[in-house]
């Protein structure tokens, strides 16, 4: 009887081994390279303003304090990855504000008054942005914040329009093109760590390895490098999505 | 092929002529699609014509019983057969065309033209200020499968219609918005179904003289737009707009009551940035190597990710 015993014993201590020791394989190595690619928006407003010599801020005057909204997306080459990753990549967005016009006329009762036309400042803003991601934080110790910097040439066609065309002033065209540079500064929290199982099978499904949301911060520098003229430089902040693959 | 199947074979094909048997209906001109055919009182006095053409299957000796005949009726609907007798007291329909029984079996063809102001609706004549539809309608005796007797009538799938309209839809309503150097002119049908709009604008005069309407001929809105901007005016001269409507066939309504507006000179952000001192001049200022760097930068991009692949 008591060999019965002994003998089932083992034989269930055995098959709880067995249960327990399982080969785990191990995290799958950072490739070297990838691409990233974001969704983003925000507001701002285009500091106008700061051009010298200006005698009142058309912008004020036109849309009050009013930001536009903006739009746009981006995609990345991560170029190295090591201690962090560095990307090159390329940005465009969208970004408009319609307001009346303003009427002028020589009736003190009606001038400056809102016009029945409208009056709109559209911008398509493009960056080729150079960043550095500190992503150490998850890929060692699995903190699921990568904080990241980026300096960006940026070129930005503009066009106002008036009355659904472009806006003419003394046959000068209410259009054109402003370069610049600009420098960002955010932080992305990696979605993997709310669900790693979905995010394995995400990486097996679809070839996206992260996931995450961002918040940054961009200072914008268009004034065609310090030339007197419009100034559509902007300090605003970007909300948005992003993938790594 | 398992016995079910074969049974099922056959009954369908025995079935298909049934189910095909058909005479439709076409105006000669305007394609499948045209099932009215409008016309004004020029038209009606200029003894316009129309063609019919017709289409069968599945007719022939076999169970077409008589000729099939093309009648227009004095109503919008088709009856099963012509009342030529006007035994009802209204009054009778008009055969337009007749097509035996040899002729059916060819599966096509069309009927001598026929004027519109025979359409039994205006009796030959082209009143003023009525609207008028008739249905062209199309009837066969035939024996149906499996029947020895004649007591099925086809008629056509399609039912056309002939629309005398010499009744001027009503003007436009009109609301005028002052702009910089312009005009816009919204116009709304006041539910007519109309081909387009016409606008003359002039100068409000400052005497008893009246108004000098321009252009001639008027300016034309298509009636599926709804807003229309006269440019090119004097900021602070007041104008007066009219506009009236043209129906489907060409019916004029005669102008509404004018309207004056008088245009506003009006900055936008580009005037008020000029007015403030602005030194922007437009175009592509600086540094247009940039392009071809933002470009490259693009290329670039475009090649790392082939080469990844």
């Amino acid at each position: 009887m008591r060999a019965v015993a002994l003998a089932a014993l083992l034989a269930a201590s055995t098959a709880f081994a067995q249960t327990v020791v399982q080969l785990k394989p191990p995290p799958p190595p950072e490739p070297p390279i990838g691409f990233m690619f974001e969704l983003k928006m925000g507001t701002l407003i285009p500091r106008v303003g700061d051009e010298p010599g200006l005698s009142s801020n058309p912008y004020e005057t036109i849309f009050g304090n009013k930001s536009m909204l903006f739009g746009g997306g981006e995609i990345d080459f991560i170029a190295w990855h090591g201690y962090g990753a560095v990307s090159v990549g390329f940005a465009a967005g969208y970004a408009e504000k319609y307001a009346p016009a303003i009427l002028v006329t020589n009736d003190p009762a009606t001038n400056g008054t809102a016009s029945t036309e409208k009056t709109a400042l559209i911008i398509f803003p493009l960056r080729v942005p150079v960043g550095y991601r500190f992503d150490v934080l998850w890929t060692r110790w699995r903190i699921p914040f990568v904080p990241y910097a980026k300096v960006a040439l940026l070129m930005t066609p503009w066009r106002v329009t008036k009355g659904g065309s472009t806006e003419v002033v003394n046959n000068q065209s209410g259009a054109g093109l402003k370069w610049g540079y600009g420098f960002t500064g955010g932080m992305a929290f990696i979605l993997n760590v709310l669900s790693e199982q979905m995010a394995k099978d995400m990486t097996t499904d679809t070839g996206i390895r992260r996931t995450y949301i961002f918040a940054e911060y961009n200072y914008d520098k268009l004034d065609d490098f310090g030339k007197v003229g419009l100034n559509l430089s902007a300090r605003y902040f970007t909300f948005g999505l992003g993938f790594e693959f | 092929m398992p016995t079910p199947l074969r049974a099922g074979l056959v009954l369908l094909v025995l079935s298909s002529p049934a189910l095909a048997q058909q005479i439709s209906l076409n105006f000669g001109s305007g394609g499948a699609n045209l099932t009215t055919f409008p016309f004004n009182q020029s038209d009606c006095n200029s003894d316009v014509a129309y063609t019919v053409t017709w289409t069968s299957s599945g007719l022939g000796s076999t169970n077409a019983c008589g000729n099939t005949q093309i009648f227009l009726t004095n109503s919008q609907s088709c009856p099963d057969t012509p009342n030529t007798s006007g035994a009802d007291g209204g009054t009778q329909d008009i055969i337009i065309g007749t097509i035996d029984i040899n002729t059916i079996a060819t599966g096509s063809g069309s009927i001598p033209p026929q004027k519109l102001r025979d359409m039994p609706g205006l009796g030959g004549s082209c009143p003023d200020g009525v609207d008028i539809t008739n249905a062209i309608c199309a009837s066969l005796s035939y024996r149906a499968t499996g029947s020895t007797s004649c007591d099925s009538t086809l008629t056509s799938t399609t039912t056309l219609n002939l629309r005398y309209d010499a009744k001027p839809p009503v003007p436009p309503g009109m609301t005028l918005l002052a702009q910089d150097s312009k005009i816009v002119v919204q116009l709304d049908p006041q539910g007519e179904s109309l081909l387009r709009y016409d606008i003359q604008y002039a100068e409000a005069p400052s005497n008893d003289a009246g108004p000098v309407w321009k252009p001639q001929p008027p300016l034309s809105l298509e009636a599926t737009k709804s807003s229309f901007s006269i440019t090119g005016l004097t900021n602070a001269v007041e104008y007066l707009v009219r506009a009236q409507s043209i129906d489907e066939v060409k019916n004029p309504s005669g102008y509404n009551d004018p309207q004056s507006a008088t245009p506003q000179a009006s900055n936008g952000f580009w005037g008020e940035y000029k007015d403030a001192g602005g030194h922007e001049l437009g175009g592509c200022s600086v540094a247009d190597t940039a392009v071809p760097t933002v470009f490259g930068a693009l290329g670039i991009l475009v090649a790392l990710a082939r080469r990844r692949r």
